[in-house]
């Protein structure tokens, strides 16, 4: 049974899940993803889907188990996004309408998770390769519904807050403004900028942001979803071709918490932290990030910016020209 | 080991404006899971 224990030193909870431990891992010949048909063994038993949700069967958080049984009705909990039957894709290779669908999935668990009383934070995420630890070669993202605000997500808050206050301005609104039209942009629309931010701790970090101010991934308007249905290929896309080959990452949505609160400092965005510094080299979490807290990058942000837009601009020349 | 017929029920929700809507599916797994099935569908009158 999961469990929370708080470190008051630190003043954050830690996740005790002693039963992923003997979770799948990286199986060759069965996918536990992968559609199964009526009566299948995997966790998708149907002959095929576009994009299904699952509660996940090795949670790091609740729900609360009786007699091997979830109850009922859900309180927290984790589950699995699972973007295509198409075991071999990645988000980069997905047609344009799965990822417009994909991105109303993730307002529609946003909304229905973050409306369960013990929810506070509706946590969406994505792992990409198994240099981020990904267990699972398939297609897909997580969601956990967390009990608490995470501590990367309540620091920005606070930050945001306190700007808003003092400035009558969002943070992020600011920031979006001037990177749109800086030398770290990487890909700007009319409704969305991509940029590597001035202290990117990962080389090739990415925020990806919507220009109008929203909360959370609902409040997207139907061309805003579109929009940024294209930015999140541009993105993945634009990592595929710098570095050559299908790029890991950590793909994180920041957005307001669920707690029934008034959130006017959050600003809806995506962040990527692709674990590479080059295409031969890892950047490694050691001692000074593990143990101090301080992050050492061995890029420039301008740099890395500018090889990144010039992939999203190679990917722009390969689309065909509408008739 | 093969599952039981899993339990189903619909129902339909999409965001706000034209264009297609966004189907669910929810189906009860063997052990009580739920599995949510997504799909999209042509709104009428889009």
């Amino acid at each position: 049974m999961p469990e929370l224990r708080f470190d008051p030193l630190r003043r954050e909870w830690v996740a005790y899940a002693t039963e992923r431990n003997d979770r799948t891992f990286l199986p060759t010949s069965f996918c536990p993803l992968c559609p199964s048909g009526a009566g299948g063994t995997s966790e998708v038993p149907l002959d095929t889907f576009e994009v299904v949700v699952f509660e996940n069967r090795f949670p790091a958080f609740g729900p609360d188990r009786v007699h091997e049984r979830p109850v009922r009705p859900p309180s927290t909990g984790c589950e699995v996004v699972v973007y295509t039957p198409e075991h071999s894709l990645t988000l980069a290779q997905l047609p344009l309408d799965r990822v417009r669908l994909l991105v109303d999935v993730w307002a529609e668990r946003y909304t229905d998770l973050g409306s369960r009383p013990e929810v506070r934070y509706v946590y969406i995420f994505e792992n990409k390769g198994e240099e981020v630890g990904v267990t699972l070669h398939h297609p897909h993202g997580q969601i956990y519904a967390l009990p608490f605000v995470p501590p990367f997500a309540e620091s920005e808050l606070a930050s945001a807050r306190e700007h808003l206050d003092r400035t009558g301005r969002c943070l992020h609104c600011e920031q979006l403004e001037r990177e749109a039209a800086g030398p770290r942009a990487v890909a700007c629309d009319a409704r969305t900028v991509a940029f590597v931010p001035n202290a990117a701790r990962w080389p090739y970090e990415v925020h990806l942001y919507p220009r109008r101010h929203v909360a959370s991934i609902a409040e997207l308007d139907e061309a805003e979803r579109g929009a940024l249905a294209e930015a999140l290929l541009s993105v993945t896309g634009a990592y595929d071709r710098h570095f050559g080959f299908s790029t890991p990452y950590v793909m994180a949505l920041h957005q307001a918490p669920t707690d029934g609160g008034e959130w006017p400092e959050a600003h809806l965005h995506f962040e990527f932290y692709p674990p590479h510094r080059r295409p031969d080299r890892l950047k490694y979490l050691a001692g000074v990030e593990l143990g101090a807290g301080t992050f050492v990058n061995d890029t420039r942000p301008e740099e890395t910016a500018a090889h990144l837009r010039r992939a999203v601009d190679a990917g722009v020349a390969k689309r065909p020209v509408p008739a | 080991m093969k599952q039981p017929a899993p339990r189903r029920s619909e129902r339909r929700g999409a965001p706000k404006g034209k264009g297609d809507a966004v189907k669910r599916v929810d189906i009860e797994l063997a052990d009580g899971r739920y599995l949510l099935v997504y799909s999209r569908t042509a709104k009428p009158g889009a």
